[in-house]
């Protein structure tokens, strides 16, 4: 940088001035206070001649400056940042502030009341699979969810769920939308109001693209809803206050809506009866939810769930119970080692033929094992009926394979094998073979509930 | 017998009556928090941390019985910024207003602190996982234990006013502490201020900054992402070029790589713990950084 050469005189008679006024006796009298730039240099041509010292050191100090000239200034980059001091944040009687916030600077950020919104799709694809299927050996955006979350008060949050599939052409519904209350009142309650997957078993409640697999377990899809046993209404929740256990208990009321039966075949000449649960109207259910460490590295996960409702087919009762259990052990950084298991009892009373009550059931188990951040790989077996009076079942074993790109992003793959003797979901054939492929992706802030 | 009795009834009295040393049950996300809150709470105080001395605190699976601990918590603190989201559900199922946000007990150990790495206002994944308050590995400067330790000592502070005096002389004891052994620290480390260090994940930040080290890249291409064989390649090249003597790697991390990196740049892979606990030789916060610095400072001889 160049420097004017008389601003330099200036500079420098100043410093010398400042240092001979403060530090110095040899100054014999105060010059006036220089008003321009021209006053300066005549006080520092008077103080020069009556001290010839100081003209020295004037002259030193200039020859310092030609050598640095052209010189870029020293950069500091790698500057030790300050040590917080050692003050407790709001103690009043602290006399130095502390560290600086972290707040972001202004103009860098401002407040929104904006909720968290986050896209999430889930591209699926079903190959080799028999033949019939309608949606074989195509790639195709399977499902996409829009999520909106924010805290509306303190203790609670709503959250909303968009989402919109290929098998309805794309047309956009809200899966869930409920708030949900930490606490309510002085009441050691928690609460859910709205619509939502319902917390029947294990897996019901969890969104398709959090699950280690590409499908829906048949017991799931053939006992409760081919996609998820949803429902309208509310819950409490109750943590037992038992130390050293988690066992919550959730009780809720619910309107379900009747289930889509068209294409269904019908029975005794009429009737359609649904896959899935069948309920329609009014579904009351409870689950236990218990959970227990098991040493350091270990958690021992037990529920279960029962619900009843009326079918509208006759007014037929319909139960539904399960039991289910998820072992998860974490050997190291990264790594687990998860066992799930789930069974699930659909009991239809039957009143239009009065032929008594009649009980299908359904079970998965699920092994899981992930070496580290990036990669799982996992193995399920599925055996289901269908419920009441349809016919058939299913038993399969799939082989999973998991890849996570990143937080948000997994590519998938299921292959799939066994006997299906029912076509009522997917053509019925001995000994099918499937291969699922899965891309989910994401953005934006999304969380989900604990389940 | 009756006197028997009334002794019982006049010693029950007794005992509630007086007053006891509460227990403050402390709950925390990570075993580097659960160091500093034991020097802090002393015996007032029993701690428990969440998460395990092997795990990365960032990716932690939430448990029911996590929720059990926190409904029974008087305090939880953080490491905050994004880091530990998992703890946000198992708060909210725990129903306990007292350690959630804006309780009495709960503690953001990040408040207050001098943050590196503000992202860009532009944030998406494919940047990687980019925490959108900042490099959220602040723990990894000695310096800022004292931080965290202000914030968990506030937040006993507000459950437990009768231990004020006491939180705080080992509060101002733990800073002082601190500050005499990152003299030591810095000692160890000043013939090799303006190194060049490679790093697997930008776990290092506030570290290499304290102490005047550079950092020169990272194993990761990009946070959270998978290092692929390219990217090693390009960073094996550069790192010859600039003749970077050390990488800094999580004993958790896969050991390929830098191990790979090491045998074609002559770089020493130095394996650390993150964690108080991940190494036996790191049993609280402060011998942490001794077994960090230690190895460190050896590699670059």
């Amino acid at each position: 940088m160049r420097i004017n050469h008389s601003i330099r005189l200036v500079l420098a008679g100043t410093a010398l001035l400042g240092f001979g006024l403060s530090g110095r006796t040899v100054v014999a009298q105060t010059p006036p206070t220089p008003k321009t730039t021209q006053d300066s240099l005549e006080a520092l041509k008077k103080l020069l001649e009556s001290n010839p010292e100081l003209a020295k050191q004037l002259r030193a100090l200039l020859d310092q400056l030609d050598k640095g000239k052209g010189q870029t200034p020293v950069e500091k980059p790698n500057d030790e940042p300050p040590i917080p001091d050692v003050v407790i944040p709001g103690d009043n009687k602290a006399a130095k502030p502390v560290t600086p916030s972290t707040a972001p600077t202004a103009g860098t950020a401002r407040a929104s009341l904006t909720p968290d919104i986050s896209v999430i799709g889930n591209n699926s694809g079903r190959y080799i699979s028999v033949n019939g299927d309608p949606d074989r050996n195509r790639l195709q955006l399977g499902e996409v969810e829009v999520g909106l979350q924010q805290a509306i008060y303190p203790g609670v949050r709503f959250d909303a769920f968009l989402i919109a599939d290929s098998t309805n052409g794309f047309i956009a519904r809200f899966e869930e939308l409920y708030a949900s209350i930490s606490k309510v009142g002085s009441l050691p309650f928690g609460a859910y109001i709205g619509k939502e997957r319902l917390t029947f078993g294990k897996l019901n409640h969890i969104h398709p693209h959090s699950r280690n697999f590409v499908d829906q377990p048949a017991p799931l899809a053939y006992l409760l809803d081919p996609d998820s046993l949803n429902g309208d209404g509310a819950s409490i929740n109750y943590l037992l206050p038992i130390p050293g256990l988690f066992a919550n208990v959730e009780l809720g009321m619910w309107n379900l809506q009747p289930a889509d039966t068209s294409g269904l075949p019908r029975f005794g000449g009429s009737q359609k009866y649904p896959v899935g649960a069948g309920i329609n109207g009014n579904f009351t259910s409870g689950r236990l939810w218990t959970s227990k460490q098991l040493g350091t590295a270990t958690e021992l996960e037990l529920g279960a769930s029962h619900g009843f409702g009326r079918s509208d087919i006759g007014g037929d009762n319909v139960r539904l119970s399960g039991i289910d259990l998820t072992m998860r052990n974490f050997p190291g950084t990264f790594k687990r080692i998860m066992l799930q298991a789930e069974a699930i009892w659909h009991t239809r009373q039957d009143k239009l033929t009065g032929t008594g009550s009649h009980t299908r059931s359904g079970q998965y188990v699920f092994a899981n094992y992930k070496p580290d951040q990036y990669f799982d790989y996992g193995f399920r077996f599925d055996n289901s009926s269908l419920p009441w009076p349809l016919a058939g079942r299913e038993t399969s074993f799939s082989l999973i394979w998991s890849d996570h790109l990143t937080e948000t992003t997994t590519l998938r793959l299921q292959y799939k094998f066994g006997n299906r003797s029912s076509d009522l979901l997917l053509p019925s054939a001995r000994k099918f073979s499937e291969l699922y492929l899965q891309f989910v992706w994401g953005g934006g802030s999304h969380s989900h509930s604990l389940q | 017998m009756n006197s028997l009795l009334n002794g019982v009834f006049v010693a029950s009295v007794l005992a509630v009556g007086m007053p006891t040393l509460a227990t403050v049950r402390v709950v925390v996300t990570d075993t580097n928090l659960a160091s500093i809150a034991n020097e802090i709470g002393g015996n007032r105080v029993v701690v428990e941390s969440l998460s395990r001395s092997t795990d990365d605190p960032h990716h932690v699976e939430p448990t029911g019985s996590m929720v059990s601990k926190v409904a029974h918590a008087n305090v939880v603190a953080r490491i905050g910024m994004d880091f530990d989201t998992w703890l946000d559900g198992v708060l909210e199922k725990s129903g306990n207003d007292g350690v959630s946000k804006g309780g009495k007990g709960y503690a953001d150990c990040s408040a207050n602190l001098r943050v590196q790495e503000i992202p860009p206002a532009k944030l998406d994944p494919s940047m990687g996982d980019i925490h959108v308050y900042g490099n959220p590995h602040y723990l990894m400067d000695p310096a800022n234990g004292i931080l965290a330790a202000g914030n968990i000592a506030a937040a006993l502070i507000r459950v437990d006013p009768a231990g004020q005096p006491y939180y705080n002389q080992r509060f101002l004891d733990f800073g002082a502490k601190i500050k005499e052994h990152l003299a030591g620290w810095r000692t160890m480390l000043a013939p090799y201020k303006g190194s060049l260090i490679t790093t697997y994940h930008r776990s290092w930040v506030y570290f290499v900054t304290r102490f005047g080290l550079k950092e020169f890249g990272t194993i990761e291409p990009k946070p959270g992402i998978q290092p692929s064989q390219g990217h090693v390649n390009d960073l094996i090249r550069e790192m010859k070029a600039d003749k970077v003597k050390a990488m800094l790697v999580e004993e958790f991390r896969s050991h390929r790589f830098p191990d790979l990196i090491q045998g074609q740049t002559g770089a020493k892979a130095v394996y650390v713990p993150l964690s108080v606990g991940a190494d036996p030789a790191a049993t609280d916060y402060i011998k942490l950084f001794d077994v960090i610095v230690g190895r460190l400072a050896e590699a670059l001889k």
